[in-house]
C-alpha cells in the first residue's frame, strides 16, 4: 500500500443530510452580537462557501463550531453530533484551519504533524506520509517550519487537516499567502475532495471569485447575520433572472412593441440591442415571460437574433445584498 | 484517553521541549554551569594555595554543591522548563489546533506535566552526576559522602526541582504568557520567597512557603535565612505544604486550559 493510499479517497459515511446545522446561533461580546441568531445548513458532500466582508463574523462562527469559544445562545451540530455536548465525537472526523495555520517553528513539518497525530490517536501516524505527499511537501517535510513560506505553511495546514481523514474540512481564508499556481492547485484539491471523495468542505472567505470557483453552495454573511444561503447558481441569479438581453434588428420599433406589455416592467436600449426587465406575473415563470416577449417581438415582424437571461456574478449579488443591509441599518438608525 | 494515547501525547510534549533550543540551553547552563564553575574554582584555589584551600571534592564540597543544585540554580532550570511546557502551545498559536482534534483540554494540559518532569529529571540527573564526579574525582584524602547521603541528596534534588517544575507548569498555563510567567516565578523564587522567609514577624505562616517545606527534606544542613530553613516544620506539615502547592497550581492551570478561548 502506498502512502497516498493511506489517505482515504472515499467517504465512509452517508453523504446525505447536513454536515453542519445551526439554529439561532448567537455569540455576543458584551452588547455587540458578532453572530446574531444564525440558522445555517451545510449539505454533506458539498463545497460550501461562507462568504462575507472582513469583520462579518466568519471566524467567530468557525470558532464556535470547533468548540474554541462558547456560543452565547442557540444550538449547533457537526456531522450529526451536537456541539459542545458531543464535541469529541463531532471533531474526530473534522479537519480545520482557523485563521492562519500556526506551528511550532522549532519543529520540522513532519514533527508538527506528529504532534497532532499524537493527540488524534495511534492510527493517525500512518497518514502523515500520505498527507505530506498529497500537499506536495514530502521533500521539505524534514525542514524546520520556521524556514517555510506562508504558502508552504498553508499546505502543511491542509496536511494537518488530512490526518483526521476528515468527513468535514473547515478552512478559514485558506488561499491567503498562496501564489496563483498554488491557488489553482488548492482549488483542484478541494474539488477532488468533494467530487471524488465525497468530503464536505466549508470555506470562509471574503474573496468572491474564490468561492464562486470552488464552491457549489454558499451563505453570505454580514454583521453576524446570514443574508442568503443556497446553491451558488441560485444566489448569483437572485433577481437577475428577471432581466433579459435581446438582440434584434430594430430596437426602436421593439421598444414600441413592448411598451404597455404586461410582461415587461422596463425596457431600454443597450449596446446589445435591448435590456428588458420582466414584470413578476403570478403563475408565470421568468422563462415563460421571456418566451412571451420573444413571441411579441417576432409577431411584430422583428428579427430576434438573441434572447438571453442576464447572468449576474456572485460578486454583484454579494455587493447588492451587503449594501442593502447597510442601507436598511442606516434607515433604522435614522428612524 | 487510553495509556497509548497518553504516552504518545507525552512523547509529543517532550519532543517540543527537546527542540526548544533556547530554553533547553539556558536550563542546562543553570543546572550544570554552577556545579562546573564551583568545582573549577575550588580546584584552582586548591592548586594555587593548598595550605589555605582544601581539595575541591569530598563530603563538604558535595554538601555545598548539593545546595547549589537543589536550592538555587536547579529550581530555576526546572522553572524554565515548566513554563515552556505550560505556555509552548499557546505561544506558538497551536493550542487551538490541538483543541480541534477533539481531544479534551484537560488531557492536553495533563500531558504537559510528565513531559516537563521527564526533561527536568534528565537535566537534574546530569547535574547530579557532574556533582558526584567532582566530589569523588577531587576528593583527594577527604572523606566522601556515604551511599545513603548520595541517594538522599538525589531524592532531595529531584523533589526540590520537580515540585517547582510542576508549579511552573500550572502557573504558566494559568497566565498563558511565557514572559509574564518566567518573570513572576523568578521574582518569587529569587526575591519574594527568601524575603518573606526572613521576616520573623510572619511567624508560623512562613510554613506555607514552598522553599521552607522543601528545605525540610534536605539531607544536608541548608543554613538559615532566606534560602535556608527559617522555620521548623514537621515532616507531615512539609509534605502537606508541598502537596498543596502542587495541587493548587495544577488545578488553576487545568481550569484555565479548560475554559479559555482557544
Amino acid at each position: 500500500m502506498s502512502a497516498l493510499d493511506q489517505i482515504p479517497t472515499t467517504p465512509r459515511e452517508d453523504s446525505t443530510g447536513t454536515a453542519i446545522q445551526t439554529t439561532g446561533l448567537t455569540k455576543r461580546f458584551g452588547e455587540r452580537a458578532a453572530i446574531d441568531s444564525v440558522d445555517l445548513q451545510v449539505p454533506r458532500g458539498s463545497a460550501f462557501g461562507f462568504l462575507g466582508p472582513n469583520g462579518a463574523g466568519k471566524t467567530t462562527m468557525i470558532r464556535m463550531l470547533l468548540g474554541l469559544t462558547k456560543a452565547s445562545a442557540g444550538s449547533m451540530s457537526v456531522l450529526g453530533h451536537p456541539v459542545p455536548a458531543e464535541r469529541s465525537e463531532a471533531l474526530a472526523r473534522v479537519g480545520a484551519i482557523v485563521e492562519e495555520p500556526r506551528f511550532h517553528p522549532q519543529l520540522t513539518g513532519r514533527e508538527n504533524l506528529r504532534i497532532v497525530a499524537a493527540a488524534r490517536g495511534p492510527e493517525t501516524h500512518e497518514r502523515i506520509v500520505g498527507a505530506l505527499r498529497r500537499v506536495g511537501l514530502s521533500e521539505r517535510a524534514d525542514e524546520k517550519v520556521k524556514k517555510y513560506s506562508l504558502g508552504m505553511r498553508q499546505r502543511l495546514g491542509v496536511a494537518r487537516c488530512l490526518l483526521a481523514d476528515p468527513l468535514l474540512l473547515i478552512l478559514d481564508e485558506p488561499t491567503n499567502g498562496l501564489d496563483p499556481g498554488g491557488i489553482q492547485e488548492f482549488r483542484e484539491m478541494i474539488r477532488a475532495m468533494v467530487e471524488q471523495e465525497g468530503r464536505t468542505v466549508f470555506i470562509s472567505s471574503h474573496l468572491l471569485d474564490e468561492v464562486e470557483k470552488i464552491c457549489d453552495h454558499a451563505a453570505i454573511v454580514d454583521r453576524g447575520k446570514i443574508l442568503m444561503q443556497g446553491a451558488i447558481a441560485d444566489l448569483a441569479e437572485g433577481g437577475a433572472r428577471h432581466e433579459l438581453i435581446v438582440g434584434l434588428d430594430d430596437p426602436v420599433r421593439a421598444l414600441e412593441v413592448l411598451d404597455g406589455s404586461s410582461l415587461v416592467r422596463q425596457a431600454q436600449r443597450s449596446d446589445e440591442g435591448l435590456r428588458v426587465t420582466l414584470d413578476e406575473v403570478a403563475d408565470t415563470s421568468p422563462t415563460q415571460s421571456a418566451a412571451g416577449v420573444n413571441a411579441a417581438l417576432v409577431g411584430a415582424g422583428l428579427a430576434v437574433s438573441r434572447l438571453e437571461p442576464v447572468r449576474q456574478s456572485l460578486e454583484k449579488r454579494f455587493l447588492e445584498v451587503t449594501s442593502r443591509l447597510s442601507d436598511s441599518t442606516t434607515e433604522e438608525v435614522g428612524a | 484517553m487510553n495509556a497509548t494515547i497518553a504516552a504518545q501525547m507525552t512523547g509529543a510534549d517532550i519532543l517540543k521541549l527537546r527542540k526548544k533550543r533556547g530554553i533547553l540551553t539556558w536550563s542546562l547552563v543553570l543546572a550544570l554551569g554552577p556545579v562546573l564553575i564551583y568545582f573549577v574554582a575550588a580546584v584552582i584555589e586548591h592548586a594555587t594555595n593548598p595550605g589555605k584551600y582544601g581539595p575541591a571534592g569530598g563530603a563538604q564540597n558535595f554538601s555545598d554543591g548539593l545546595r547549589v543544585i537543589a536550592l538555587f540554580f536547579g529550581p530555576l532550570a526546572a522553572l524554565l522548563i515548566g513554563v515552556e511546557a505550560g505556555t509552548g502551545d499557546a505561544s506558538a498559536g497551536v493550542f487551538r489546533d490541538l483543541v480541534v482534534t477533539g481531544r479534551s483540554r484537560l488531557a492536553l494540559f495533563a500531558t504537559r506535566v510528565p513531559a516537563a518532569l521527564a526533561v527536568t529529571v534528565a537535566m537534574m540527573l546530569s547535574a547530579y552526576a557532574l556533582l558526584l564526579i567532582g566530589t569523588f574525582a577531587f576528593a583527594s584524602n577527604l572523606a566522601t559522602p556515604s551511599g545513603s547521603l548520595i541517594l538522599n541528596g538525589l531524592g532531595f534534588t529531584l523533589l526540590a526541582t520537580c515540585v517547582l517544575c510542576v508549579v511552573a507548569v500550572g502557573f504558566a498555563s494559568l497566565t498563558t504568557s511565557k514572559p509574564a510567567a518566567i518573570i513572576a516565578l523568578i521574582a518569587w523564587q529569587i526575591v519574594a520567597s527568601p524575603l518573606l522567609a526572613s521576616i520573623k514577624g510572619l511567624g508560623s505562616t512562613r510554613e506555607g512557603l514552598l522553599s521552607q517545606a522543601t528545605a525540610h527534606f534536605s539531607p544536608v544542613h541548608v543554613g538559615e535565612g532566606g534560602h535556608g530553613a527559617s522555620v521548623t516544620l514537621s515532616g507531615g506539615t512539609a509534605f502537606i505544604v508541598l502537596l498543596a502547592w502542587v495541587v493548587v497550581f495544577l488545578a488553576l492551570g487545568a481550569w484555565r486550559t479548560r475554559t479559555m478561548d482557544a
